[in-house]
Protein backbone atom coordinates (compact mmCIF):
# COMPACT_ATOMS: atom_id res chain seq x y z
CA UNK A 1 0.00 0.00 0.00
CA UNK A 2 1.34 3.47 -0.83
CA UNK A 3 -0.27 5.40 1.44
CA UNK A 4 0.01 3.63 4.98
CA UNK A 5 -0.66 7.14 6.76
CA UNK A 6 -4.06 7.65 4.63
CA UNK A 7 -5.51 4.50 6.54
CA UNK A 8 -4.45 5.58 9.51
CA UNK A 9 -5.47 9.08 9.47
CA UNK A 10 -9.17 7.78 8.55
CA UNK A 11 -9.15 5.26 10.87
CA UNK A 12 -8.34 7.84 13.63
CA UNK A 13 -11.02 10.54 12.40
CA UNK A 14 -13.66 7.54 12.45
CA UNK A 15 -12.21 7.04 16.30
CA UNK A 16 -13.57 10.09 16.80
CA UNK A 17 -16.23 10.45 15.08
CA UNK A 18 -17.58 7.11 17.17
CA UNK A 19 -16.45 8.59 19.87
CA UNK A 20 -18.57 11.87 19.52
CA UNK A 21 -21.20 9.76 18.74
CA UNK A 22 -21.63 7.08 21.07
CA UNK A 23 -21.92 6.85 25.06
CA UNK A 24 -19.05 4.91 27.12
CA UNK A 25 -16.90 4.63 29.39
CA UNK A 26 -13.41 6.44 29.20
CA UNK A 27 -11.41 3.59 31.16
CA UNK A 28 -13.07 0.58 28.59
CA UNK A 29 -11.82 2.10 25.27
CA UNK A 30 -8.18 2.57 27.15
CA UNK A 31 -8.19 -0.70 28.13
CA UNK A 32 -9.22 -2.15 24.87
CA UNK A 33 -6.46 0.43 23.36
CA UNK A 34 -3.66 -1.28 25.45
CA UNK A 35 -5.11 -4.88 24.80
CA UNK A 36 -4.52 -3.81 20.97
CA UNK A 37 -1.11 -2.22 22.00
CA UNK A 38 0.14 -5.69 23.69
CA UNK A 39 -1.00 -7.80 21.14
CA UNK A 40 0.98 -4.98 18.72
CA UNK A 41 4.73 -5.89 20.67
CA UNK A 42 3.19 -9.92 21.25
CA UNK A 43 2.77 -10.08 16.91
CA UNK A 44 4.78 -7.07 15.61
CA UNK A 45 6.86 -9.92 13.12
CA UNK A 46 3.43 -11.45 11.74
CA UNK A 47 2.97 -8.52 8.65
CA UNK A 48 -0.63 -8.68 8.37
CA UNK A 49 -1.77 -9.07 11.83
CA UNK A 50 0.23 -6.03 12.68
CA UNK A 51 -1.10 -3.96 10.41
CA UNK A 52 -4.91 -4.81 11.78
CA UNK A 53 -4.17 -3.98 15.15
CA UNK A 54 -2.40 -0.82 14.19
CA UNK A 55 -5.36 0.29 12.49
CA UNK A 56 -7.42 -0.53 15.72
CA UNK A 57 -4.59 1.05 17.75
CA UNK A 58 -5.28 4.79 15.94
CA UNK A 59 -9.43 4.18 15.76
CA UNK A 60 -9.22 3.54 19.63
CA UNK A 61 -6.61 6.58 19.98
CA UNK A 62 -8.54 8.79 18.23
CA UNK A 63 -12.09 8.03 20.72
CA UNK A 64 -9.64 8.46 23.89
CA UNK A 65 -7.82 11.78 22.62
CA UNK A 66 -11.97 12.72 21.93
CA UNK A 67 -13.24 11.44 25.14
CA UNK A 68 -10.30 12.74 27.27
CA UNK A 69 -10.74 16.22 25.81
CA UNK A 70 -14.23 16.37 26.77
CA UNK A 71 -13.87 15.54 30.20
CA UNK A 72 -13.97 18.78 32.25
CA UNK A 73 -11.28 19.09 35.66
CA UNK A 74 -12.73 19.34 38.96
CA UNK A 75 -12.11 22.50 38.90
CA UNK A 76 -13.81 24.30 35.64
CA UNK A 77 -15.72 26.98 35.57
CA UNK A 78 -18.85 25.01 34.22
CA UNK A 79 -18.69 22.81 37.57
CA UNK A 80 -19.01 25.16 39.56
CA UNK A 81 -21.47 28.01 37.99
CA UNK A 82 -24.68 26.63 37.56
CA UNK A 83 -26.12 28.11 33.87
CA UNK A 84 -29.34 29.39 35.26
CA UNK A 85 -27.08 31.25 37.23
CA UNK A 86 -28.74 34.73 38.20
CA UNK A 87 -26.19 35.86 40.27
CA UNK A 88 -23.59 38.47 39.02
CA UNK A 89 -19.96 37.05 39.04
CA UNK A 90 -17.14 38.57 40.17
CA UNK A 91 -14.24 36.61 37.44
CA UNK A 92 -10.65 37.49 37.66
CA UNK A 93 -8.68 35.87 34.51
CA UNK A 94 -5.61 36.68 32.02
CA UNK A 95 -7.22 37.95 28.07
CA UNK A 96 -6.05 35.13 25.67
CA UNK A 97 -5.37 36.47 22.43
CA UNK A 98 -5.89 40.34 20.87
CA UNK A 99 -9.42 41.45 22.06
CA UNK A 100 -11.88 42.63 18.84
CA UNK A 101 -13.80 45.38 18.34
CA UNK A 102 -17.25 44.70 16.67
CA UNK A 103 -18.93 47.88 16.60
CA UNK A 104 -19.58 49.44 19.85
CA UNK A 105 -18.35 46.38 21.75
CA UNK A 106 -14.88 44.81 22.34
CA UNK A 107 -15.39 41.33 22.28
CA UNK A 108 -12.20 39.29 23.99
CA UNK A 109 -12.00 35.48 25.53
CA UNK A 110 -11.07 35.53 29.23
CA UNK A 111 -8.83 32.19 30.92
CA UNK A 112 -10.70 31.93 34.18
CA UNK A 113 -8.33 31.92 37.25
CA UNK A 114 -10.50 32.15 39.80
CA UNK A 115 -14.08 33.09 40.56
CA UNK A 116 -16.54 34.52 43.29
CA UNK A 117 -20.13 33.53 43.00
CA UNK A 118 -22.34 34.94 46.20
CA UNK A 119 -19.63 35.11 49.43
CA UNK A 120 -17.39 32.37 48.47
CA UNK A 121 -14.38 32.72 45.67
CA UNK A 122 -13.07 29.39 43.88
CA UNK A 123 -10.07 28.94 41.68
CA UNK A 124 -11.18 27.93 38.69
CA UNK A 125 -10.05 27.04 34.83
CA UNK A 126 -12.06 27.36 31.53
CA UNK A 127 -12.85 30.16 29.27
CA UNK A 128 -15.11 33.08 29.23
CA UNK A 129 -16.06 34.67 25.94
CA UNK A 130 -16.85 38.79 27.50
CA UNK A 131 -18.60 41.51 25.47
CA UNK A 132 -17.66 45.19 26.87
CA UNK A 133 -18.15 48.46 25.73
CA UNK A 134 -14.88 50.08 23.35
CA UNK A 135 -13.01 52.10 25.80
CA UNK A 136 -10.72 50.24 27.58
CA UNK A 137 -6.95 49.77 25.76
CA UNK A 138 -6.54 45.71 26.35
CA UNK A 139 -4.14 43.35 24.96
CA UNK A 140 -3.58 39.74 25.41
CA UNK A 141 -2.47 38.56 28.60
CA UNK A 142 -3.67 41.54 30.81
CA UNK A 143 -5.03 40.31 34.06
CA UNK A 144 -8.70 41.37 34.91
CA UNK A 145 -10.76 41.68 37.39
CA UNK A 146 -14.77 41.45 35.56
CA UNK A 147 -18.09 41.54 37.12
CA UNK A 148 -20.90 40.72 35.62
CA UNK A 149 -23.40 37.41 35.22
CA UNK A 150 -22.36 34.80 33.30
CA UNK A 151 -25.11 32.99 30.93
CA UNK A 152 -24.70 30.20 28.31
CA UNK A 153 -25.91 30.76 24.75
CA UNK A 154 -29.28 28.38 24.93
CA UNK A 155 -32.31 28.30 23.51
CA UNK A 156 -34.29 27.36 20.79
CA UNK A 157 -33.30 27.03 17.51
CA UNK A 158 -30.47 25.07 15.37
CA UNK A 159 -28.20 28.49 14.71
CA UNK A 160 -28.30 28.61 18.69
CA UNK A 161 -27.38 25.31 19.07
CA UNK A 162 -24.42 25.48 16.81
CA UNK A 163 -23.47 28.56 18.28
CA UNK A 164 -23.06 26.82 21.53
CA UNK A 165 -21.24 23.96 20.10
CA UNK A 166 -18.96 26.23 18.21
CA UNK A 167 -18.16 27.87 21.19
CA UNK A 168 -17.41 24.76 23.42
CA UNK A 169 -15.02 23.30 20.60
CA UNK A 170 -13.30 26.36 21.60
CA UNK A 171 -13.21 25.41 25.12
CA UNK A 172 -16.28 28.70 26.14
CA UNK A 173 -18.64 27.71 27.92
CA UNK A 174 -19.51 31.08 29.16
CA UNK A 175 -20.71 34.45 28.18
CA UNK A 176 -20.26 37.78 29.77
CA UNK A 177 -21.57 40.75 29.36
CA UNK A 178 -19.51 43.69 31.13
CA UNK A 179 -21.78 46.75 31.29
CA UNK A 180 -20.02 49.46 32.97
CA UNK A 181 -17.06 50.15 33.06
CA UNK A 182 -16.58 50.18 37.32
CA UNK A 183 -17.13 46.66 36.22
CA UNK A 184 -13.90 45.52 34.73
CA UNK A 185 -10.21 46.04 36.92
CA UNK A 186 -6.91 45.72 35.34
CA UNK A 187 -4.63 43.97 38.16
CA UNK A 188 -1.78 44.06 35.75
CA UNK A 189 -0.50 45.15 32.22
CA UNK A 190 1.82 42.32 31.94
CA UNK A 191 1.56 41.30 28.07
CA UNK A 192 1.75 37.58 27.15
CA UNK A 193 4.57 35.81 26.17
CA UNK A 194 7.21 37.54 23.75
CA UNK A 195 6.67 34.99 20.78
CA UNK A 196 2.47 36.30 21.11
CA UNK A 197 3.23 40.18 21.67
CA UNK A 198 5.77 39.78 18.95
CA UNK A 199 3.66 38.17 16.29
CA UNK A 200 0.82 40.41 17.78
CA UNK A 201 2.96 44.05 17.17
CA UNK A 202 3.51 42.89 13.88
CA UNK A 203 0.21 41.95 12.71
CA UNK A 204 -0.68 45.65 13.70
CA UNK A 205 2.29 46.76 11.95
CA UNK A 206 0.77 45.19 8.48
CA UNK A 207 -2.72 46.52 9.13
CA UNK A 208 -1.36 49.90 9.80
CA UNK A 209 0.33 49.59 6.12
CA UNK A 210 -2.50 48.27 4.71
CA UNK A 211 -5.66 50.98 6.14
CA UNK A 212 -2.71 53.74 5.25
CA UNK A 213 -2.93 53.39 1.83
CA UNK A 214 -6.38 51.83 1.05
CA UNK A 215 -9.76 52.52 2.99
CA UNK A 216 -13.51 51.21 3.06
CA UNK A 217 -13.94 47.55 1.19
CA UNK A 218 -10.59 47.32 -0.40
CA UNK A 219 -9.03 47.87 2.80
CA UNK A 220 -11.01 44.88 4.68
CA UNK A 221 -10.99 42.43 1.60
CA UNK A 222 -7.09 42.57 1.79
CA UNK A 223 -6.96 42.13 5.34
CA UNK A 224 -8.33 38.96 5.51
CA UNK A 225 -6.80 37.61 2.69
CA UNK A 226 -3.45 38.55 3.89
CA UNK A 227 -3.93 38.84 7.74
CA UNK A 228 -6.98 37.19 8.45
CA UNK A 229 -9.07 39.70 9.52
CA UNK A 230 -12.75 39.78 8.30
CA UNK A 231 -13.95 41.55 11.01
CA UNK A 232 -14.27 44.61 8.96
CA UNK A 233 -15.89 43.12 5.60
CA UNK A 234 -19.51 44.68 5.39
CA UNK A 235 -21.95 41.50 5.31
CA UNK A 236 -22.85 42.68 1.76
CA UNK A 237 -19.74 41.98 0.13
CA UNK A 238 -19.47 38.46 2.25
CA UNK A 239 -23.24 37.15 1.48
CA UNK A 240 -22.73 38.51 -1.97
CA UNK A 241 -19.20 35.88 -1.81
CA UNK A 242 -21.29 33.45 -0.18
CA UNK A 243 -23.85 32.72 -2.48
CA UNK A 244 -21.26 32.69 -5.90
CA UNK A 245 -19.21 30.19 -3.88
CA UNK A 246 -16.22 32.51 -3.69
CA UNK A 247 -15.91 32.61 0.13
CA UNK A 248 -13.25 31.03 0.89
CA UNK A 249 -11.28 33.53 -1.48
CA UNK A 250 -11.55 35.84 1.86
CA UNK A 251 -9.72 33.08 4.17
CA UNK A 252 -6.15 33.18 4.21
CA UNK A 253 -4.88 29.67 3.10
CA UNK A 254 -2.66 27.62 1.03
CA UNK A 255 -1.80 29.91 -1.87
CA UNK A 256 -0.91 32.76 0.86
CA UNK A 257 1.33 30.57 2.41
CA UNK A 258 2.75 29.59 -0.73
CA UNK A 259 3.53 33.05 -1.76
CA UNK A 260 4.72 33.55 1.65
CA UNK A 261 7.05 31.04 1.60
CA UNK A 262 8.16 32.08 -2.21
CA UNK A 263 9.15 35.51 -1.16
CA UNK A 264 11.29 34.11 1.89
CA UNK A 265 13.39 31.99 -0.63
CA UNK A 266 13.21 34.50 -2.93
CA UNK A 267 14.89 36.93 -0.28
CA UNK A 268 17.21 34.69 0.91
CA UNK A 269 18.51 33.40 -2.57
CA UNK A 270 19.10 37.36 -2.96
CA UNK A 271 21.13 37.16 0.32
CA UNK A 272 23.72 34.18 -1.20
CA UNK A 273 22.45 31.58 1.11
CA UNK A 274 22.90 27.75 0.26
CA UNK A 275 19.88 26.42 -0.55
CA UNK A 276 20.02 23.76 2.50
CA UNK A 277 20.14 26.61 4.57
CA UNK A 278 17.33 28.96 2.63
CA UNK A 279 14.81 26.06 3.37
CA UNK A 280 15.68 25.37 7.01
CA UNK A 281 15.38 29.67 7.89
CA UNK A 282 11.88 29.72 5.60
CA UNK A 283 11.11 27.08 8.58
CA UNK A 284 10.65 29.53 11.33
CA UNK A 285 9.18 32.17 9.46
CA UNK A 286 6.29 30.19 7.75
CA UNK A 287 4.99 29.22 11.58
CA UNK A 288 5.26 33.23 11.95
CA UNK A 289 3.37 34.25 9.28
CA UNK A 290 0.24 30.79 10.64
CA UNK A 291 0.52 32.78 14.03
CA UNK A 292 0.64 36.17 12.47
CA UNK A 293 -2.53 35.32 10.70
CA UNK A 294 -4.47 34.09 13.78
CA UNK A 295 -3.61 30.39 13.12
CA UNK A 296 -6.78 29.48 12.08
CA UNK A 297 -7.67 25.64 9.80
CA UNK A 298 -6.73 26.44 6.78
CA UNK A 299 -3.59 28.47 7.60
CA UNK A 300 -2.56 25.75 9.92
CA UNK A 301 -3.16 22.86 7.00
CA UNK A 302 -1.32 24.77 4.76
CA UNK A 303 1.61 25.19 7.12
CA UNK A 304 2.10 22.25 8.08
CA UNK A 305 1.78 20.90 4.53
CA UNK A 306 4.45 23.08 3.50
CA UNK A 307 6.60 22.27 6.43
CA UNK A 308 6.33 18.69 5.35
CA UNK A 309 7.66 19.51 1.94
CA UNK A 310 10.36 21.44 3.39
CA UNK A 311 11.42 18.71 5.34
CA UNK A 312 11.29 16.11 2.89
CA UNK A 313 14.08 18.34 0.97
CA UNK A 314 16.17 18.61 4.02
CA UNK A 315 16.09 15.05 4.60
CA UNK A 316 16.24 14.22 0.65
CA UNK A 317 12.95 12.33 0.35
CA UNK A 318 10.40 12.50 -2.36
CA UNK A 319 7.97 15.13 -1.10
CA UNK A 320 4.09 13.36 -0.91
CA UNK A 321 1.03 15.37 -1.18
CA UNK A 322 -1.01 12.53 0.71
CA UNK A 323 1.23 11.97 3.49
CA UNK A 324 1.50 15.95 3.92
CA UNK A 325 -2.42 16.56 4.23
CA UNK A 326 -2.64 13.55 6.64
CA UNK A 327 0.67 15.02 8.90
CA UNK A 328 -1.57 18.00 8.59
CA UNK A 329 -5.00 16.70 9.76
CA UNK A 330 -3.29 14.68 12.50
CA UNK A 331 -1.12 17.87 14.14
CA UNK A 332 -5.03 19.66 13.87
CA UNK A 333 -7.09 16.91 15.73
CA UNK A 334 -4.53 15.93 18.01
CA UNK A 335 -4.07 19.80 19.44
CA UNK A 336 -8.33 19.70 19.38
CA UNK A 337 -10.41 16.63 18.04
CA UNK A 338 -13.21 18.65 18.55
CA UNK A 339 -11.96 20.24 15.12
CA UNK A 340 -13.36 17.25 13.01
CA UNK A 341 -17.13 18.21 13.61
CA UNK A 342 -15.90 21.99 12.28
CA UNK A 343 -17.47 23.86 9.08
CA UNK A 344 -14.17 25.00 8.40
CA UNK A 345 -11.92 22.29 9.15
CA UNK A 346 -14.09 20.19 6.94
CA UNK A 347 -14.49 22.18 4.26
CA UNK A 348 -10.93 23.21 3.94
CA UNK A 349 -9.71 19.54 3.74
CA UNK A 350 -13.19 18.38 1.75
CA UNK A 351 -11.62 20.89 -1.33
CA UNK A 352 -7.89 19.61 -0.78
CA UNK A 353 -8.53 16.07 -0.71
CA UNK A 354 -11.47 16.26 -3.68
CA UNK A 355 -8.41 18.08 -5.77
CA UNK A 356 -5.94 15.94 -5.01
CA UNK A 357 -7.97 12.53 -5.71
CA UNK A 358 -10.24 14.09 -8.30
CA UNK A 359 -8.34 16.55 -10.78
CA UNK A 360 -5.99 14.00 -12.15
CA UNK A 361 -8.50 11.36 -12.65
CA UNK A 362 -11.18 14.36 -14.37
CA UNK A 363 -8.39 15.87 -16.56
CA UNK A 364 -7.43 12.47 -18.02
CA UNK A 365 -10.90 11.61 -18.29
CA UNK A 366 -11.48 15.05 -20.46
CA UNK A 367 -8.52 14.31 -22.64
CA UNK A 368 -6.44 17.69 -21.81
CA UNK A 369 -3.29 16.15 -21.83
CA UNK A 370 -3.65 15.88 -25.69
CA UNK A 371 -4.73 19.68 -25.89
CA UNK A 372 -1.97 21.80 -28.11
CA UNK A 373 -3.54 25.00 -27.63
CA UNK A 374 -1.61 25.82 -24.22
CA UNK A 375 -3.97 29.04 -23.51
CA UNK A 376 -7.32 26.56 -23.85
CA UNK A 377 -5.26 24.19 -21.88
CA UNK A 378 -4.52 26.34 -19.16
CA UNK A 379 -7.90 27.75 -18.57
CA UNK A 380 -9.54 24.29 -19.03
CA UNK A 381 -7.15 23.09 -16.27
CA UNK A 382 -8.40 26.02 -14.23
CA UNK A 383 -12.37 24.89 -14.59
CA UNK A 384 -11.64 21.07 -13.84
CA UNK A 385 -9.75 22.13 -9.94
CA UNK A 386 -13.04 24.91 -9.60
CA UNK A 387 -15.17 21.51 -10.85
CA UNK A 388 -13.14 19.11 -8.14
CA UNK A 389 -13.16 21.55 -5.34
CA UNK A 390 -16.84 22.31 -5.76
CA UNK A 391 -17.84 18.49 -6.41
CA UNK A 392 -16.21 18.22 -3.04
CA UNK A 393 -17.81 20.80 -1.03
CA UNK A 394 -20.95 21.01 -2.38
CA UNK A 395 -22.58 18.60 0.18
CA UNK A 396 -21.13 20.28 3.00
CA UNK A 397 -22.28 23.94 2.04
CA UNK A 398 -25.75 22.75 1.28
CA UNK A 399 -25.65 21.26 4.36
CA UNK A 400 -23.86 23.72 6.80
CA UNK A 401 -25.31 26.86 4.74
CA UNK A 402 -28.25 25.28 3.06
CA UNK A 403 -27.04 27.60 0.06
CA UNK A 404 -26.31 25.21 -3.59
CA UNK A 405 -24.94 27.58 -5.76
CA UNK A 406 -24.45 26.11 -9.68
CA UNK A 407 -23.14 29.30 -10.69
CA UNK A 408 -19.66 28.35 -8.38
CA UNK A 409 -17.02 26.90 -10.72
CA UNK A 410 -18.08 29.58 -13.51
CA UNK A 411 -17.75 32.51 -10.35
CA UNK A 412 -14.42 31.09 -8.76
CA UNK A 413 -12.97 30.24 -12.73
CA UNK A 414 -13.32 33.79 -12.99
CA UNK A 415 -12.74 35.17 -9.23
CA UNK A 416 -9.95 32.50 -8.71
CA UNK A 417 -7.23 34.90 -11.14
CA UNK A 418 -8.51 37.76 -9.51
CA UNK A 419 -8.06 36.53 -6.32
CA UNK A 420 -4.73 35.69 -6.94
CA UNK A 421 -3.19 39.35 -7.98
CA UNK A 422 -5.10 41.20 -5.37
CA UNK A 423 -2.63 38.38 -3.31
CA UNK A 424 0.02 39.09 -4.75
CA UNK A 425 -0.30 43.47 -5.33
CA UNK A 426 -1.32 42.73 -1.25
CA UNK A 427 1.95 41.36 -0.58
CA UNK A 428 3.50 43.95 -2.95
CA UNK A 429 1.49 46.90 -1.03
CA UNK A 430 3.10 45.83 2.16
CA UNK A 431 6.38 45.18 0.91
CA UNK A 432 6.66 48.17 -0.35
CA UNK A 433 5.33 50.00 2.58
CA UNK A 434 7.97 49.15 4.86
CA UNK A 435 10.52 49.45 2.30
CA UNK A 436 9.85 51.78 -0.23
CA UNK A 437 6.84 53.53 0.59
CA UNK A 438 7.10 56.00 -2.44
CA UNK A 439 5.74 52.75 -4.37
CA UNK A 440 3.31 51.69 -2.06
CA UNK A 441 0.55 54.13 -3.44
CA UNK A 442 0.94 52.73 -6.92
CA UNK A 443 0.14 48.62 -5.64
CA UNK A 444 -2.78 50.07 -3.18
CA UNK A 445 -4.65 51.71 -6.69
CA UNK A 446 -4.10 48.30 -8.71
CA UNK A 447 -5.27 46.53 -5.42
CA UNK A 448 -8.70 48.90 -5.20
CA UNK A 449 -9.04 48.35 -9.03
CA UNK A 450 -9.01 44.57 -8.81
CA UNK A 451 -10.84 44.16 -5.72
CA UNK A 452 -13.87 46.11 -6.96
CA UNK A 453 -13.47 44.07 -10.21
CA UNK A 454 -13.79 41.07 -7.97
CA UNK A 455 -16.79 42.39 -6.55
CA UNK A 456 -18.42 43.16 -9.84
CA UNK A 457 -17.77 39.54 -11.19
CA UNK A 458 -19.43 38.42 -7.89
CA UNK A 459 -22.48 40.73 -8.62
CA UNK A 460 -22.67 39.94 -12.28
CA UNK A 461 -22.29 36.37 -11.74
CA UNK A 462 -25.16 35.96 -9.32
CA UNK A 463 -27.74 38.10 -11.91
CA UNK A 464 -27.46 34.47 -14.05
CA UNK A 465 -31.13 33.00 -13.31
CA UNK A 466 -30.83 29.46 -10.73
CA UNK A 467 -27.29 31.18 -9.56
CA UNK A 468 -28.30 29.92 -6.47
CA UNK A 469 -30.62 28.17 -4.13
CA UNK A 470 -31.62 28.56 -0.84
CA UNK A 471 -32.73 25.03 0.36
CA UNK A 472 -34.85 24.91 3.30
CA UNK A 473 -34.10 24.10 6.70
CA UNK B 1 -0.39 -4.51 4.01
CA UNK B 2 1.72 -1.54 4.66
CA UNK B 3 5.21 -3.35 4.30
CA UNK B 4 6.56 -1.53 7.15
CA UNK B 5 10.21 -2.25 8.42
CA UNK B 6 11.17 -3.87 11.66
CA UNK B 7 12.48 -0.73 12.61
CA UNK B 8 9.38 1.19 11.09
CA UNK B 9 7.13 -0.87 13.39
CA UNK B 10 8.85 -0.69 16.80
CA UNK B 11 9.06 3.39 16.32
CA UNK B 12 5.09 3.15 15.79
CA UNK B 13 4.59 1.56 18.39
CA UNK B 14 6.70 3.67 20.92
CA UNK B 15 4.70 6.94 19.40
CA UNK B 16 1.49 4.65 20.84
CA UNK B 17 2.60 3.80 24.05
CA UNK B 18 3.60 7.61 24.06
CA UNK B 19 0.43 9.02 23.19
CA UNK B 20 -1.73 6.52 25.07
CA UNK B 21 0.78 7.05 28.27
CA UNK B 22 -0.02 10.77 27.89
CA UNK B 23 -3.85 10.21 27.52
CA UNK B 24 -3.24 8.46 30.98
CA UNK B 25 -1.85 11.42 32.89
CA UNK B 26 -4.07 14.28 31.13
CA UNK B 27 -7.18 11.96 32.42
CA UNK B 28 -5.42 11.35 35.55
CA UNK B 29 -4.92 15.09 36.10
CA UNK B 30 -8.38 16.20 35.40
CA UNK B 31 -9.99 13.67 37.62
CA UNK B 32 -7.46 14.69 40.66
CA UNK B 33 -8.41 18.54 40.01
CA UNK B 34 -9.90 20.48 42.71
CA UNK B 35 -10.76 23.82 42.76
CA UNK B 36 -9.85 25.12 46.30
CA UNK B 37 -10.77 28.26 48.50
CA UNK B 38 -9.45 31.51 47.97
CA UNK B 39 -9.76 34.87 49.77
CA UNK B 40 -12.64 36.73 48.76
CA UNK B 41 -12.11 38.57 45.71
CA UNK B 42 -12.65 42.70 45.96
CA UNK B 43 -16.58 42.85 46.47
CA UNK B 44 -16.50 46.62 45.39
CA UNK B 45 -16.00 46.28 42.31
CA UNK B 46 -17.98 46.90 40.01
CA UNK B 47 -19.78 49.39 42.28
CA UNK B 48 -19.12 53.39 41.44
CA UNK B 49 -17.50 55.45 44.32
CA UNK B 50 -19.73 58.09 44.56
CA UNK B 51 -16.78 60.30 45.76
CA UNK B 52 -15.15 59.84 41.97
CA UNK B 53 -17.87 59.39 39.72
CA UNK B 54 -18.73 61.87 36.79
CA UNK B 55 -22.32 62.12 35.35
CA UNK B 56 -21.28 59.69 32.69
CA UNK B 57 -20.34 56.82 34.80
CA UNK B 58 -23.13 57.36 37.28
CA UNK B 59 -25.54 57.23 34.41
CA UNK B 60 -24.79 54.15 33.14
CA UNK B 61 -26.02 52.58 36.66
CA UNK B 62 -29.61 51.43 35.92
CA UNK B 63 -32.04 53.46 37.30
CA UNK B 64 -29.58 56.38 36.84
CA UNK B 65 -31.06 58.75 34.32
CA UNK B 66 -29.82 62.39 33.54
CA UNK B 67 -31.38 64.56 36.40
CA UNK B 68 -30.61 62.37 38.74
CA UNK B 69 -26.91 61.95 38.18
CA UNK B 70 -26.91 66.20 38.15
CA UNK B 71 -28.68 65.86 41.16
CA UNK B 72 -26.24 63.57 43.04
CA UNK B 73 -22.91 65.29 41.50
CA UNK B 74 -24.61 68.83 43.05
CA UNK B 75 -25.38 66.77 46.39
CA UNK B 76 -21.64 66.30 46.35
CA UNK B 77 -20.82 69.59 45.62
CA UNK B 78 -22.51 71.04 48.05
CA UNK B 79 -21.75 68.15 50.78
CA UNK B 80 -18.24 68.07 49.74
CA UNK B 81 -18.33 64.17 49.98
CA UNK B 82 -20.62 61.37 50.76
CA UNK B 83 -19.38 59.61 53.71
CA UNK B 84 -21.57 56.69 52.84
CA UNK B 85 -23.92 55.09 50.78
CA UNK B 86 -27.26 55.74 52.64
CA UNK B 87 -26.52 59.81 52.15
CA UNK B 88 -28.10 59.03 48.68
CA UNK B 89 -31.74 58.90 50.85
CA UNK B 90 -31.03 62.79 51.11
CA UNK B 91 -31.30 63.64 47.30
CA UNK B 92 -34.41 64.72 45.40
CA UNK B 93 -35.81 61.51 43.72
CA UNK B 94 -34.52 58.50 45.76
CA UNK B 95 -36.84 57.02 48.53
CA UNK B 96 -36.68 54.23 50.59
CA UNK B 97 -37.75 51.53 47.70
CA UNK B 98 -35.27 53.38 45.30
CA UNK B 99 -32.44 53.36 47.86
CA UNK B 100 -32.59 49.49 48.23
CA UNK B 101 -32.57 48.97 44.43
CA UNK B 102 -29.63 51.45 43.87
CA UNK B 103 -27.40 50.05 47.17
CA UNK B 104 -25.78 47.81 45.40
CA UNK B 105 -24.32 49.62 42.86
CA UNK B 106 -22.23 52.32 44.50
CA UNK B 107 -19.95 52.29 47.50
CA UNK B 108 -17.89 55.54 48.92
CA UNK B 109 -14.33 55.41 49.10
Amino acid sequence: MKHPLAVLTAAFCAGIVLAGHLRFAWLFVYSLAVLFLLGGFLFSRKGRVFDIILVCLAFLLGAIILKTSRILPGCHIFKIVSYRNRQPCIVKGVINGEPEIRGQNLIFVLRAEEIGVASSSRTCCGKILVHTRVGEELHDGQRLLLKGKLYQPWGPGESRRRYRDYLRRQDIWFIMSVKNSPALVKVDSRRSCFYRSFTAAIKRRLEGIIFQYLNGIPASILDAMILGERRDIPDFVNNLMVKSGTVHILVVSGFNVGIVVFIIILFLRLLRLPRYWRFLVSLPLIITYCLITGASNPVVRATVMAIVFIASYLIKRDPDICNAICVAALVILLFNPNQLFDAGFQLSFASVISIIYLYPRLKQAAGLNRLQFRPLRFVLEGCLVSLSAWLGTAGLVACYFKIFSPVTVLANILVAPLASLITLSGFSLITAGLCCPALAPLFARANEALVWAMVAVNTLVLKIPGAYLRLPS
Amino acid sequence: MFAFTRQERQVVLFLVTLALAGCALNFAAKLNSKSSVMPVLNLDIGKVDLNRADKQMLMEMPGIGEKLAERILEYRTREGAFGEVEELKNISGINNYRYEKLKGYFTVK
